[in-house]
C-alpha cells in the first residue's frame, strides 16, 4: 500500500514537503485552514509602504501539485502515539507519516492591551488585512512618535523590526515628513540586534535613517487609552502610532503525549533530523519546532528538504542556516548563520538586494516546484556558508 | 470544467492587443533563434542536468563576493581605464621612489601588497 503522509499547514514547511514528496509517488494530504497562503514578510510592505495585499497572497490550491490532497480544516488534535489527527470539525485522519508544519501562534493575551493597540491600528504579523490597517493609519500620519517594538526576545524573523524602521523612514522620507514624526525602535536586546556582529553593521544604517534606538526594552503592557508602552525594564515610551510585535508561542493545538512539546509549546525535535523526539514517524519543520535557529521561511524550506530527502533514505541533515533578509532603501545585507557559525558580518550591498529580490520573485514558483529551484538555492546556501566565506561577505 | 476554464482564460489573453503583439514579436525572435542555430544552442543549454553545472559553475564564494563588490570594482576599473587615454612619461626607480610620497599612491601600494597576499594564499 502507498505510504499515507499527512503534512498539517500550508506555509513554506509544509508547501515544500508536500510537494517535493508528491513527486515520489507517495499518497500526500495537505491540512489547512485557510483559503489563501500569505508570503509573511509581505505584510512589512503591505503596512509601511502601502503595497495591495493581493501581490502578497496566492490561493493554497495554485500552490500544491495536482496529485497532492487538499483537506480545508483547522487542525484541532495530533495524536503521536495513535497516528491520527482530528479537524475541529471534528473529521479524523490517519496518517503512516505527519509533518507538523503550523507555525507559531502569535499571542496577543499575553501583554495586557496589545489586543487592543492590534484591533485599532493593525500590524505587519497578524495578518493582510491587519497589515493594511496598520498601513491606512501610517499613510496618514504626518506628526508623532511611530513606536516599533516587540513583546519578547523570540519572534519570526528576527529583523523584522528593523526592516520596519528602515521601511518607514523610506516612506516618510518620500512623503516629506521625515522631520516632523519621530521613528523610535525599541528592542529587547543590549545591541540593535541580538547578535553584535549583525548590530555593528546595523547600527550606522539606523543612524543614517534617522531611526532613534531604545535598547533593553521588553514590552511589558500598553496603556492604549494614553497612548503609552511600559516596558519590563521599567521605562515608557509615548506613542501616536505604535506596531507592537506579539509572543510567539507552539501551534494552538492539543498534542499528544504533551511531553513532545517545550514550555513554551513548540515541539521537541532533534535539531538535525527535525524528527519529533521519540518518534520515527513524525517531523516538525519550520516555526512549529524548538530547533534553535531564526523563525523564518528559508529555515522551514531548508528544513522540509531536509524531513523529505530523509523519508527517501538519505542521511540528510539540518545545520540550522539562516539567511534572515535587512533592507534598507536599495540596498540588503542578510543575517547568515548555522548551529554551528553565530552571524559572520554581512555588508550591505546592491547586488544583496538585488538577490533579495530575486528570492521574492521566485517565491510562489519555488513552492510549487521546489525540485526546480533546489539545484540553485543549494548553490547558493554552499557558497555562502559561514565556512567557506569565513571572515564576511 | 476547471480546464474548460482555464483554456476560456488563455482565449480571452489572445484577445488583448498588446499579448497579440506580443506574440508576433515571440514567434519572429524564434524563427530568427532557428534560422542563427541559437535555439538548438539554447535547447541545449536548458537541459536539466546541464542547468545544474552551469549553477555548480557560477554560484561560487569568489563569484558571489565579486558581485558584491561590482560597483567599487567597476568605479576602480572606470577610473584606470581614464588614465590611459593621459600620455605616460617613462619611470625610474628614483622617480617610483619618488611618487609614494604621494598618499594616493602609497595607498594603491598597500591594496597591490593585500592582491599580492590574496593571491599567494589557499
Amino acid at each position: 500500500m502507498t505510504e499515507r503522509i499527512l503534512v498539517l499547514g500550508a506555509g513554506p514547511g509544509g508547501l515544500v514537503s508536500a510537494n517535493l514528496l508528491a513527486l515520489h509517488g507517495y499518497d500526500v494530504t495537505v491540512v489547512e485552514k485557510s483559503e489563501y497562503h500569505l508570503f509573511q514578510p509581505g505584510m512589512l510592505w503591505i503596512a509601511f509602504q502601502g503595497h495591495p495585499p493581493e501581490k502578497y497572497m496566492r490561493p493554497v490550491k495554485d500552490l500544491v501539485k495536482p496529485t497532492v490532497n487538499l483537506v480545508q480544516g483547522k487542525v484541532a488534535e495530533v495524536n503521536l502515539a495513535e497516528r491520527t489527527v482530528t479537524l475541529e470539525d471534528g473529521r479524523r485522519l490517519d496518517y503512516d507519516r505527519v509533518i507538523i508544519a503550523l507555525g507559531a501562534h502569535l499571542d496577543y493575551d499575553a501583554v495586557p492591551g496589545h489586543s487592543s493597540l492590534v484591533e485599532e491600528f493593525g500590524d505587519y504579523f497578524r495578518g493582510a488585512d491587519y497589515a493594511a490597517r496598520f498601513w491606512s493609519h501610517f499613510k496618514a500620519m504626518s506628526r508623532g512618535t511611530l513606536v516599533i517594538a516587540a513583546a519578547d526576545p523570540l519572534y519570526k524573523c528576527p529583523p523584522a523590526p528593523l526592516k520596519a524602521a528602515f521601511l518607514a523612514a523610506e516612506t516618510l522620507r518620500r512623503r516629506g515628513v521625515k522631520d516632523s514624526v519621530s521613528v523610535v525602535l525599541a528592542l529587547p536586546f543590549i545591541h540593535e540586534y541580538p547578535s553584535e556582529t549583525v548590530a555593528e553593521i546595523v547600527a550606522p544604517k539606523l543612524r543614517e535613517a534617522g531611526v532613534e534606538v531604545k535598547t533593553m526594552f521588553t514590552v511589558d503592557s500598553i496603556d492604549a487609552e494614553n497612548r503609552v508602552i511600559y516596558s519590563l525594564e521599567g521605562e515608557s515610551i509615548t506613542y501616536d502610532l505604535a506596531a507592537v510585535i506579539p509572543a510567539h508561542k507552539g501551534p494552538a493545538i492539543r498534542l499528544l503525549p504533551e511531553e513532545a512539546r517545550d514550555d513554551d509549546g513548540f515541539i521537541k525535535v532533534d535539531k538535525y533530523t527535525l524528527q519529533i523526539e521519540g518518534y520515527d514517524d513524525a517531523y516538525a519543520v519550520g516555526d512549529c519546532n524548538n530547533a534553535p535557529t531564526s523563525k523564518t521561511g528559508v529555515t522551514a524550506h531548508l528544513g522540509a528538504e531536509v524531513v523529505v530527502e530523509r523519508i527517501l533514505g538519505f542521511d540528510s541533515r539540518f545545520n540550522g542556516r539562516t539567511n534572515c533578509p535587512i533592507v534598507t532603501d536599495g540596498e540588503a545585507s542578510f543575517v547568515i548563520s548555522t548551529y554551528d557559525h553565530p552571524p559572520i558580518p554581512v555588508k550591505f550591498s546592491i547586488f544583496k538586494r538585488l538577490l533579495e529580490d530575486a528570492f521574492i520573485a521566485s517565491y510562489w514558483s519555488s513552492l510549487r516546484d521546489p525540485e526546480k529551484w533546489s539545484p540553485i538555492f543549494r548553490a547558493y546556501f554552499e557558497a555562502t556558508d559561514p565556512s567557506r566565506v569565513g571572515g564576511g561577505w | 470544467m476547471a480546464e474548460r476554464d482555464e483554456l476560456m482564460e488563455v482565449i480571452d489573453k489572445l484577445g488583448q492587443p498588446e499579448v497579440r503583439e506580443a506574440l508576433v514579436k515571440a514567434v519572429d525572435l524564434l524563427a530568427n533563434l532557428e534560422r542563427s542555430g541559437l535555439l538548438d544552442l539554447l535547447i541545449a543549454l536548458t537541459d536539466e542536468d546541464v542547468v545544474k553545472r552551469i549553477v555548480q559553475l557560477v554560484m561560487t564564494t569568489g563569484t558571489m563576493k565579486l558581485a558584491d563588490n561590482l560597483p567599487e570594482l567597476l568605479d576602480k576599473l572606470g577610473a584606470i581605464a581614464a588614465t590611459l587615454a593621459e600620455p605616460a612619461e617613462p619611470l625610474g626607480i628614483t622617480g617610483l621612489l619618488e611618487s609614494l610620497k604621494d598618499p594616493a599612491v602609497a595607498r594603491g601600494l598597500s591594496r597591490l601588497v593585500t592582491v599580492l597576499r590574496a593571491l599567494g594564499g589557499d
